[in-house]
């Protein structure tokens, strides 16, 4: 107390009550300010993009500039950026200037872009917003162009991916799936096989495998992790395929019975109680896919996730890692295969859109673009580039590619397409067996779910 | 004062040309004052008042951003309270966070204050060292940290086991404990209560606390009889201050649960969910309907407190 330097006196503590008083309503006020601003600061974004209607000038005489939109990994910028140069090389009257971020973030700039009209000239399409897109008008009709300015051949079964009402806005230039990831070290020692296109394991060879590991391993080892909570819906809608249902119906409901959902989650259930499967809690110490994801972690053999990541996967490992598909998807299941490509649009608002269908071609047609580029958004969309760049790839890139060369071509039933509502769906249903896998509801109470309030936020 | 009046009577003659010029300079004194202000006005108008009233007009539309926003008077405010089970996780976890952290973190901020306040050599570093988790606590960098602390092969598990604990790991991952690991992280940002704590020990006089050793009160008696009444007015500060800020926690949620208020809910604070709500969902009424909620909710919780603090706040006087 000696260290008071006496100027100390009560009396400075109703000025200092009274200046608490002021900060604090003041604090409060700028505070909550600061949450409302947050949520107007939205709608100045989208007015801040009224100007130009979209895109920059063709300007008389001088190159004609476009935006390109897309979003990944660093790795990715890298080969577009290099991608974009040769573009340059070819067409020197034409600029390119591209723009990235992660995905979530361009979801919400094409959102808000949407608003404010000021959409990119080329652009990444995040699927869930594909549908308000087109029927917005915000989208270039491509079936006019196809043949006449873009080529390719590309498969009946992709270019449903890129339609809307039966309107093609969209195509696909990368082309990914689900599969079914193993490390092989650890299947030779447990004395696994193998099995790929045209076969694969059932769901109950699976089940068994992954009880088998675990039993082998020890107990901090697990067969599988699981891709019901961990966001991975597509496993999920195999099973429905393979029961002649889907994930959406062509109305835009649920496309599977309570049955499906049911036997599903009782599948994943069993695995986690018997140890074969991860528990939740291990699972989502850290997020469950790339360096975070088990398998990779050294925790289970097998890691369920799109195919396209072999490559990133594998550099991520030591042991080798070998790429199946997913169980049921073999044999007289091939037709349940599904794939989800990549796609990309042309802004109707535009003010260069001549230039932006050349661009658009290249990133889909070019060989040299295709090689620089590889399998980082999945496999080329048409089966003449896949071949083109096979000889050029490294060992894993090589598996995927002839993992979705056979899926590209195999007879597939169409897969009705996702509703607007389907992501805020889908999260949903993650929540739902994200609590199920904690213990947190019982079974009954998440099929309810689903066909309760999750239905309605589906159907509107 | 003298010469105040003087100023008035020599005033007589030129009395009115005098006012003039005095109320011109006070008029353009105004206008000066007003010009240096400018600045801030144009800020509170633009960027808080302004979107303020904007998300209080959106809060009763449907906007989903694209397209303009459609009326639906309450119907945003009525899906809060009867239809959105998330809402009320939210809420739960928001008050429980308030309610336990903010009295920890301050119980624990005034332990240091008084350990620091017995003179203790190199003070000016130790409140330095204590305070830069308070500037550090909110960092995405410290919430990635507290992930890898918490997790079953982290420090935390490691440590407890030299010493012959055993903890399961995992904490962020189990729904039952990843709050907790919020709770002590909040805790551990204890530094700008501490630092107004010590401020306000200084002010207590010796006099008083000598008085009370005289008269034969022992250490414990003299803190709780004479320096915590005391120290009431600052206790009630930090109060109002930290209570505002633990309903608005947002970061160390969003970073460690890696904007999903996961494992099963058990972070989504009432901030996270609200931003679900407007930069996931791209619900922009709902959203502002929340934002109003909170900002009622604030407003209510800080009035009882100081109505409240009438009855345990001594201002000495």
């Amino acid at each position: 107390m000696a260290a008071h330097d006496g100027a100390g006196s009560r009396h400075t503590f109703p000025a200092a009550a009274g200046a608490a008083g002021a900060l604090t309503r003041r604090t409060f006020l700028r505070a909550a300010g600061a949450v409302g601003a947050g949520l107007a600061g939205s709608s100045l974004l989208a007015a801040c993009g009224d100007d130009g209607g979209g895109s920059s000038s063709s300007g008389g005489g001088g190159p004609a500039t476009i935006r390109f939109a897309f979003w990944g990994s660093d790795d990715r910028v890298r080969r577009f950026q290099e991608a974009v140069e040769l573009f340059h090389t070819e067409h020197k009257n034409i600029r390119v200037e591209p723009e990235f971020g992660a995905i979530d973030a361009i979801e919400t700039k094409t959102t808000v872009a949407m608003a404010g009209g000021n959409l990119p000239d080329v652009f990444w399409i995040v699927g869930p917003l594909l549908p308000q897109l087109g029927r917005d008008g915000h989208l270039v009709d491509l079936s006019t162009l196809m043949g006449n300015g873009i080529d390719g051949d590309f498969e009946e079964s992709l270019l449903l991916s890129g339609q809307v009402d039966g309107v093609q806005y969209a195509l696909p230039h990368g082309l990914q799936s689900i599969g079914l990831f193993a490390n092989q070290r650890v299947l030779d020692e447990v004395g696994v096989e193998v099995r790929k296109y045209p076969e694969a394991y059932t769901w109950d060879e699976y089940a068994d495998i992954c009880r088998q590991i675990r039993e082998a391993m020890g107990d901090q080892f697990y067969g599988t992790d699981e891709p019901t909570y961990a966001g991975a819906p597509h496993f999920f809608r195999a099973w429905a395929r393979q029961r002649g249902e889907n994930l959406y119906s062509d109305d835009g409901d649920l496309g599977f019975t309570e049955d499906t959902l049911r036997s599903w989650l009782e599948y994943w259930q069993e695995l986690r109680d018997s140890g074969a499967a991860v528990p939740p809690q291990l699972a989502l110490e850290q997020n469950p896919f790339f360096e975070g994801a088990p398998m990779i972690r050294g925790l289970s053999a097998f890691h369920m996730r799109n195919s396209n990541q072999l490559l990133e996967l594998q550099g991520l490992t030591e042991d080798e890692l070998t790429l199946m598909p997913c169980p049921g998807n073999g044999g007289d299941g091939v037709s349940a295969i599904g794939i989800d490509p990549n796609i990309l649009g042309i802004s109707a608002d535009s003010a260069n859109q001549e230039a932006a269908v050349e661009f658009v071609n290249f990133l889909l047609n070019d060989p040299k673009r295709a090689e620089i580029v590889g399998t980082t958004i999945g496999a080329p969309a048409t089966q003449a580039m896949r071949e083109h760049i096979l000889p050029t790839l490294s060992e894993p890139e090589a598996e995927f590619i002839e993992y979705i060369d056979f899926e590209a071509t195999a007879p597939i039933d169409p897969i009705p397409p996702a509703p607007d509502t389907a992501g805020a769906f889908q999260d949903g249903v993650t929540l739902a067996m994200e609590e199920l896998a904690y213990g947190r509801t019982s079974i009954d109470d998440t099929v309810a779910k689903v066909f309760g309030d999750l239905r309605q936020t589906l159907t509107g | 004062m003298a010469v105040v009046t003087g100023a008035a009577g020599a005033a007589g003659p030129a009395g009115p040309a005098a006012r003039d010029l005095a109320a011109a300079r006070g008029r353009r004194r105004t206008r000066v004052a007003y010009l240096f202000l400018a600045p801030w006005i144009l800020g509170v108008l633009g960027l808080t008042l302004g979107p303020m009233l904007a998300s209080l007009y959106l809060s009763f539309t449907d906007y989903r951003l694209s397209g303009a926003p459609s009326w639906v008077g309450l119907a945003n405010y009525q899906r809060m309270f009867t239809d959105d089970p998330r809402f009320w996780t939210s809420v739960g976890v928001t008050a429980r966070y308030v309610v336990l952290s903010v009295p920890l973190q301050l119980a624990f901020a005034l332990a240091i204050a008084v350990f620091l306040d017995r003179g203790v050599r190199g003070l000016a570093l130790y409140r330095s060292v204590y305070y830069l988790p308070s500037l550090l606590g909110s960092s995405v960098a410290v919430a990635v940290l507290w992930r890898r602390l918490f997790s079953s092969d982290g420090l935390v598990v490691d440590l407890a086991g030299t010493v012959g604990i055993q903890l399961s790991g995992g904490w962020i991952s189990d729904p039952e404990r990843a709050l907790d690991t919020l709770l002590v992280l909040n805790v551990w940002t204890f530094g700008s209560p501490m630092v107004i704590f010590l401020a306000g020990l200084r002010q207590i006089p010796d006099e008083l606390i000598e008085a009370a050793k005289v008269d034969g009160a022992g250490a414990v008696q003299r803190f709780f009889r004479v320096v915590f009444p005391l120290l009431t007015p600052v206790v009630f500060f930090n109060l109002i201050l930290q209570m505002i800020g633990a309903f608005q926690a947002f970061t160390p949620a969003y970073i460690v649960s890696a904007g999903t208020g996961g494992p099963a809910d058990s972070t989504l604070f009432y901030t996270l969910y609200l931003f679900q709500s407007g930069f996931q969902a791209f619900d922009m009424g709902y959203a502002s309907a929340m934002a109003w909620g909170l900002f009622i909710v604030i407003g209510a919780v800080t009035a009882l407190n100081f109505a409240a603090s009438r009855y345990w706040v001594h201002y000495g006087d």
